[in-house]
């Protein structure tokens, strides 16, 4: 990264790899790639939050398919993620039933640098019903994992975050906490799959 | 703790990296040859995922909040001001406000936002060539027309206006201004008129960008008094006198 914050495409393939990838390197996605994926949405029936929504979506779907080891580098980040960001409006407008004529010119026309991008970016129904998972279990549950496991806080850290006079007490909440979590995971082998699947690194 | 909770808090530590070299060991031979313990531990690595996951959603999501705005464009004021003129007396205090409010808000920054639409290039714009820059361009990939350019031996016309607006979708307005006026050199010199209009305005929204008000007016002006300009819609008047007020 250079002093304005600019990042090449291998700092952001490096940045992404990190279990938290760095705010900056997200920010330079913002700054260099917002304004074309913006212009797109609102060109083909989009609105101002249209356009904001998908990018965001965008950006975390790039950020996946980086981890899991989907993008090739077959083009660069910023193609990759305007490639995703007009796959994902796509999918909003045909959910949305509205029928376009530049549909049919999109399906025609083969832009997408990375090539079955519907295949690669899959899971996101699955990917909306563990982010519900997570929500049902309340404040400072997620405090506590975020804090541990993304964050990477030590317990006497989130100690202060969440309250907690004692450490132990604060390793059963995890501990609960966690076991809701799995329990609620039991039976869900589609997630589970999705997982094995995505080959996250530990 | 029962024994289900027992196993469960190991795996957790296992997981966590908190067993000593021996614990890992033997619960390592246990998982060879449980299953149901296999199917904890796989169950337990997901719910770390997904709560990382979750982690990466909501980091994305502050960011988001922190720089959408700063693109967000401004409410038409046209449309404000057609509001304001329907109802009574009483509003012209109101159009006061909002336009002392609106002269507040001026800005070259904000006005360019307001403006800018990156350029798209479609045949009937004369960019039916093809090659590696036009390609890279068409396909967002900016930094890469960029790099393309610089290693022309002998750029041409369109080559230097799609520089200029990969320049400039970067936000790099200098180098930007630089490609146009080299484009239009180059046009005077070949006695050519290639994408005469498309640069006219981008050089424009470069000076805009770049701040340099009293360069980008006299451009701004005439394609807002020359209604046969393909640019002439994207100039309005009120637009103008807004500039105008920055300078």
């Amino acid at each position: 990264m250079d002093n304005n914050g600019n990042y090449t495409d291998a700092d952001l393939l490096n940045a992404f790899q990190l279990v938290k990838p760095p705010d900056q390197a997200i920010r330079h996605l913002y700054r260099t790639c917002f304004l074309m994926a913006r212009s797109y949405v609102l060109q083909n029936s989009g609105n101002e939050q249209d356009a904001e929504d998908i990018f965001q979506e965008s950006v975390i779907s790039l950020i996946e398919m980086v981890r899991n080891g989907k993008f090739r580098g077959e083009s660069s980040i910023s193609s990759c993620l305007y490639s995703i960001t007009r796959h994902l409006w796509l999918n909003e407008l045909r959910r949305k039933g509205r029928a376009l004529k530049r549909e049919a010119r999109f399906d025609r026309e083969n832009f997408s640098p990375e090539p079955d991008l519907d295949k690669l970016l899959g899971g996101e129904k699955l990917r909306a019903q563990l982010m519900q998972m997570i929500e049902a279990l309340g404040e400072n549950c997620k405090k506590i994992l975020v804090a541990f496991y993304y964050d990477d806080l030590p317990m006497k850290e989130i100690m202060g975050l969440v309250n907690y006079q004692n450490e132990q007490v604060l390793r059963n909440k995890k501990y609960k906490c966690m076991k809701q979590l799995e329990e609620a995971l039991t039976g869900k082998l589609p997630l589970l799959q999705y997982f094995k699947s995505a080959l996250y690194h530990e | 703790m029962n024994d289900d909770s027992t196993q469960t808090e190991i795996l957790m530590q296992y997981l966590d990296g908190e067993l000593s070299a021996e614990e890992t060991a033997r619960l390592e031979r246990e998982l060879k040859t449980s299953l149901p313990l296999q199917e904890k531990l796989e169950r337990l690595r997901a719910v770390k995922q997904s709560v990382r996951l979750f982690a990466l959603r909501e980091q994305v999501k502050g960011i988001h909040q922190e720089m959408a705005p700063e693109y967000r464009k401004p409410a038409p004021v046209v449309n404000i001001r057609w509001v304001v003129l329907r109802v009574a007396a009483s509003v012209v205090g109101i159009a006061l406000l909002v336009m002392l409010y609106e002269y507040r808000q001026l800005s070259p920054s904000a006005l360019y936002r307001e403006g800018y639409r990156p350029y798209i290039i479609t045949q009937s714009r004369g960019m039916s060539d093809s090659g590696t820059l036009p390609s890279a361009y068409e396909s967002g990939r900016a930094q890469d027309v960029i790099r393309i350019f610089r290693s022309l031996p002998a750029p041409g016309v369109r080559d230097y206006f799609l520089a200029g607006n990969a320049y400039l979708n970067t936000g790099n307005a200098t180098q930007a201004i630089q490609a146009f006026l080299a484009m239009r050199q180059k046009n005077e010199q070949n006695n050519t008129h290639i994408l005469e209009e498309d640069a006219e305005y981008y050089l424009a929204m470069s000076y805009l960008k770049n701040g340099e008000i009293a360069a980008a007016l006299p451009l701004f002006d005439k394609i807002h008094n020359d209604q046969g300009h393909p640019y002439h819609d994207k100039v309005g008047r009120w637009w103008l006198y807004k500039l105008r007020r920055t300078n």
